[in-house]
């Protein structure tokens, strides 16, 4: 088929729907708060009520604790792609999309790419704000950099996830359940709050193997200046694997979808 | 401008249990307006559905401009605009927003799509409310808005399901104008309607489907004949003149129907000398009559004429 799209088109569609998700935000700022205020509100809480239980000291725990807000708020922001996918099924908007000679993977992708933004924001807000509470860059600026960057791609992957379960159920509520309810686990069976060594054998040992660990750990190794290759690798291991499954099966869903 | 026709043969679907659709069979012209009228559940949304690539036949063929789409959805796609049953506008965005993702996704350049998003607000006169969100306009508004949005990329044909559905009589005269105005350009048209004033008002031709299947097909004014012009309704002021009056009616070449309980007789009027023949069987006995009068038979009427059922499930 000679007028079929190419590979130029999907990505020229996509970036007209991030920008339409981008315009969204202007008339949802909770979008951005949600990115923004509510893990640096979160990070205060957590540092300065668990600081002294848990690390023996604010400062201490804050090191400890800022990797891994991070990417706790990463799952925060994700839920939003979900439900923005769900409320765009709902409104018969994706009809119309669906209807014009546009790319399928358009809606979705530009959907990732406006939240990966929101993202971006969130790990530069909670970074910039965490010396107030005593975390310190000891990795420079490449550290930082490779920390942020690992970061949003986990984060890319999560709202992959939070794509497929929003194109895959039909009600806005359920959905917002199902974003929420799957990190849960994910996110207190790791190492994000507390050190798994302090865990019993059988969480620990899904902790340790749990991408958010792997992605946190990373982190920690890049900000605090001692990088480990294997939580690194590891990460970005879980990273493409959940890219490969979710990315087609969520365009297949968003295109037979009746 | 000449968009192509569309052609449907033998079109099934099937939602789990429910047949949406058992073979349907029709064709638009192109450059010509086809009225699909139907009750809710008919099958109308679901061939609206199929032509525009959003579902896909159990079996049979449907082609638009000339392109099967099951096998090149991508190219039916280039030649249609949809103007769905509920407004499919991004309402957390502002209405000239709105047109410039359309005008962009179908390739414009920004300034291009600027351009041609203020064309369209000016033209469907939302010019004053372009820079207000969706989500705060009114009924009518919204399905200009949509109209709007649908014909950006100056497409060939448009399918329009139920356009009028929500709006108040002005707002309805006023989408019919604007349709109106599109045939004039040669536009090729596919209307779904519940109502025969809005098939007749619009549509060259009309097709009735009723439980998945078409029904009768043709123009407003031959169909208008086939389910019977006017009902005759003669109320007797004694039920023992019930018996007399079938019977000088039925001499008059009529076929009246008694209703006992309320003293009244039924017949369709088909002939121009109908009336006059009525009104002399009945004037030539001791007949008391109370009541003569002519009805246009509602849509619910003209239903059941062609179908002998009536379809009250959801549309699907």
């Amino acid at each position: 088929m000679s007028q079929a799209l190419t590979v130029t088109d999907a990505f020229r569609h996509a970036s007209v729907m991030t920008r339409r998700n981008v315009v969204q935000f202007k008339s949802d700022p909770g979008l951005v708060l949600d990115a923004t205020l509510t893990p640096v509100l979160i990070s205060v809480i957590f540092v300065s009520v668990f600081g002294g239980a848990i690390s023996g000291g604010t400062a201490d725990y804050a090191q400890f604790f800022v990797p891994g807000i991070m990417a706790i708020n990463l799952m925060i922001v994700s839920r939003n792609t979900g439900v923005g996918m769900a409320v765009d099924f709902n409104s018969g908007v994706v009809d119309r999309f669906r209807s014009l000679p546009v790319a399928r993977s358009a809606l979705l992708s530009g959907r990732v790419a406006a939240d990966a933004l929101r993202m971006l924001l969130s790990l530069v807000v909670i970074l910039a704000c965490s010396t107030l509470i005593g975390f310190r860059v000891h990795g420079g600026l490449a550290g930082a950099a490779g920390a942020v960057a690992l970061l949003l791609a986990f984060g890319v992957a999560l709202s992959w996830i939070a794509v497929c379960i929003g194109v895959s159920v039909k009600s806005v509520t359920t959905v917002s359940t199902l974003t929420s309810l799957w990190v849960l686990p994910f996110q207190f069976g790791s190492s994000a709050l507390v050190p798994t060594t302090g865990m019993p054998a059988w969480l620990r040992a899904f902790a340790d193997v749990n991408p958010v660990t792997l992605v946190v750990n990373a982190s920690r190794g890049l900000l605090d200046g001692t990088p480990g290759l294997p939580s690194i690798l590891g990460a970005l291991a879980w990273i493409a694997a959940i890219l490969v499954v979710f990315i087609p099966v969520s365009v297949m869903k968003y295109s037979r979808r009746s | 401008m000449n968009g192509g026709g569309i052609r449907v043969e033998a079109l099934t679907k099937r939602f789990g249990k429910v047949h949406a659709l058992r073979g349907v069979d029709l064709e638009v012209r192109p450059g010509t307006v086809l009225g699909l009228l139907g009750p809710n559940g008919a099958g109308k949304t679901t061939i609206v559905r199929i032509l525009s690539t959003l579902e896909r036949p159990d079996s049979g063929s449907a082609f638009v401009a000339g392109h099967d789409v099951v096998r090149h959805p991508h190219l039916v796609r280039k030649a249609i605009a949809v103007v769905g049953q509920y407004a499919t506008v991004d309402e957390s965005i502002s209405g000239r927003e709105n047109l410039y993702l359309v005008a962009r996704l179908l390739g414009l350049r920004p300034r291009q799509a600027r351009a041609r998003a203020d064309e369209m607000l000016e033209l469907f006169e939302l010019g004053a409310v372009g820079g207000r969100s969706a989500g705060g306009y009114s009924g009518g508004l919204r399905r200009r808005l949509d109209l709007a949005a649908s014909l950006i990329g100056r497409p060939g044909i448009l399918y329009l399901d139920e356009p009028s559905t929500g709006l108040d009589p002005h707002s309805r005269k006023e989408l019919w104008d604007l349709i109106r105005g599109m045939t004039h350009e040669g536009m090729t048209l596919l209307l779904t309607t519940q109502h025969m004033e809005e098939a007749e008002a619009l549509a060259g031709d009309v097709v009735v489907v009723d439980g998945g299947r078409v029904v009768a097909a043709g123009t407003p004014k031959e169909l208008r004949s086939r389910i019977g012009g006017q009902m005759l309704h003669v109320r007797l002021a004694a039920t023992t003149d019930l018996a007399a009056a079938r019977a000088a009616l039925r001499a008059a070449d009529l076929t009246p129907v008694a209703d006992a309980e309320e003293n009244v007789l039924r017949m369709t009027l088909t002939r121009d000398g109908d009336l006059t023949a009525a009104l002399k069987a009945l004037a030539g006995g001791d007949i008391v009559v109370t009541g003569f009068e002519t009805r246009t038979p509602s849509l619910d009427e003209a239903f059941l004429a062609l179908t002998g059922a009536h379809g009250d499930e959801e549309d699907l």
